[in-house]
């Protein structure tokens, strides 16, 4: 005997609860398939901050605390709202630091930049709408392929080793960066791989932070004792918990050996002179160029597993509320594919936009292209000058304007001058044209 | 099959299972990561994808 579903979520990540949060609100038939056997347990590096009225990806949140503790998370304009249960760790202020230790720093004063969330209770929130809604969870199941048929979709998953076949009428494909399903089913067809990193993070408990809470970013090869970006950011997972999150180049064990570095050896070491790991996760960042038709038949990806590089669990939060619509609709009868392929298209900053691709490399160029005492002399430029105070009603500082905003400001400083001047303009773009 | 993941050393975040071309990994109890051995060619992509250095011949 088997059971058909209207959908199958593939993915129990932030884009496939959303998906089946949606979907399942909507009166359809829910099956969520999951290839953790704990569904909700984080093991992936994932985001775990909202920023706040940061617009990307076409898409702002804003975050209220509300009579019950609970926290509302709203998603302007999609407008909706998913709510939040766990610990909430306001940031005011964001840092990075060159490689002998100065520091840029920018602040808020009249709200956080930034909610750090604990993921896990995230994902169980989610979960737990999902079925009050009437979804059902598959866990332990690692969908492997899916066949379009006349009227919907057979999909492959297997189960220790078991191989069976599901029925729905159409399939959610959320099953992240690495995806499965995009290989097997013919997503990655057009999808040339632009670059693959290994990630690790690792969570410590009783880190001495000498500032206020907040995202830090450090570069130079004393500080992590390698090349990559290393960052470090509260962690809502224990007392005075701070994640170290490494992306670095192969071999695998190289985010490992840096954050061995940069805890036990570099100039920030003494943060974590009595620091306990208390968790850690990982994952390879597999970049390759968008799906811009992000469906085959009957089967739709969302998320990191159509995306150039990744959405963020906000961005991969809107593809789940847009696909949970886009299901309902086909099922109606109406295209909601296509519409959905339209506002994933028009919203997701990478899609057929070279520019944003382009702008989106300019801060690696920056950071990576640069020597560390270049980068040093900058920064102390920098930190002379104080901290930044973020005013406007929107932040509008992220990876895809972040560079630009960098750029201008170390451009801006009259002791730029000559060989280097010339490197900042270059990664500007030489292809813009602009006066200095 | 000549493939092992160490349990100490796996730290379980499933970057071997989204690399292995059969599928031959899988998450069980607790999400323990398995090697199904029927499944597995031995080809050792899993290896060098593993950041904590668990998998060996």
């Amino acid at each position: 005997m088997s059971e058909k579903y209207n959908v199958i979520v593939v993915g129990a990540g932030p884009a496939g609860l959303m998906a089946s949060v949606r979907a399942a609100e909507k009166g359809l038939k829910v099956l969520a398939v999951e290839k953790k056997s704990n569904v909700c347990e984080q093991l992936k590096t994932t985001g775990n901050s909202f920023r706040i009225k940061n617009p990307i990806n076409g898409e702002f949140v804003t975050v209220e605390t509300g009579k019950d503790k609970k926290a509302r998370v709203h998603f302007h304009n999609s407008n909706f709202d998913i709510e939040y249960s766990g610990k909430l760790i306001p940031n005011y202020d964001s840092y990075s630091f060159s490689n002998s230790g100065y520091c840029m720093r920018s602040t808020r004063k009249d709200r956080p930049l930034t909610c750090i969330y604990n993921v896990e209770t995230l994902f169980e929130d989610l979960k737990e709408r999902a079925e009050r809604a009437g979804a059902s969870f598959m866990p332990g199941a690692y969908a492997m392929t899916a066949e379009n048929t006349k009227t919907g979709v057979k999909l492959q998953v297997k189960k220790e080793g078991k191989a069976s076949w599901l029925e729905a009428d159409r399939v959610i494909s959320a099953d992240g960066l690495n995806s499965r399903l995009a290989e097997t089913v013919g997503l990655n067809k057009d999808r040339p791989l632009m670059i693959r990193g290994p990630v690790c993070e690792t969570a410590f408990e009783g880190v001495e932070f000498p500032y206020p809470p907040g995202m830090a970013f450090v570069l130079g090869k004393d500080m992590l004792g390698g090349r990559g970006f290393l960052f470090v950011y509260p962690h809502a997972a224990g007392e005075n918990a701070y994640a170290v999150m490494v992306n670095t180049r192969f071999p695998a064990t190289e985010p490992l050996r840096i954050t061995e570095h940069f805890t036990k050896k570099s100039k920030f070491a003494p943060w974590f002179k009595h620091a306990k790991p208390i968790h850690r996760t990982a994952t390879v960042v597999t970049v390759r160029q968008p799906a811009v038709i992000p469906y085959v038949g009957n089967v739709l990806f969302i998320g990191d597993a159509a995306a150039y590089g990744e959405t963020l669990v906000p961005g991969a939060i809107q593809c789940g509320y847009h696909a949970g619509d886009a299901v309902y609709k086909e099922l109606s009868g109406e295209k909601g594919f296509e519409e959905y392929k339209d506002y994933w298209v028009s919203n997701f900053e990478f899609i057929n936009n070279p520019q944003k691709q382009k702008d989106y490399t300019k801060i690696l160029r920056l950071y990576g292209g640069l020597p560390d005492d270049e980068l040093d002399f900058l920064f102390k430029l920098a930190e002379e000058r104080g901290t930044i105070e973020q005013k406007g009603e929107m932040n509008a500082f992220n990876e895809y304007s972040g560079g630009d905003a960098l750029l201008d400001l170390f451009m801006s400083f009259p002791e730029v001058k000559g060989d280097l001047l010339n490197k900042l303009k270059e990664i500007k773009g030489a292809d813009q044209h602009f006066n200095k | 099959m000549s493939i092992k993941i160490s349990k100490e050393k796996c730290i379980r975040c499933g970057i071997c299972i989204d690399e292995c071309p059969t599928g031959a990994i899988c998450y069980g109890e607790n999400n323990i990561t398995q090697l199904i051995d029927k499944d597995c060619n031995d080809c050792g992509l899993c290896i060098p994808v593993c950041v904590a250095e668990a998998i060996s011949q």
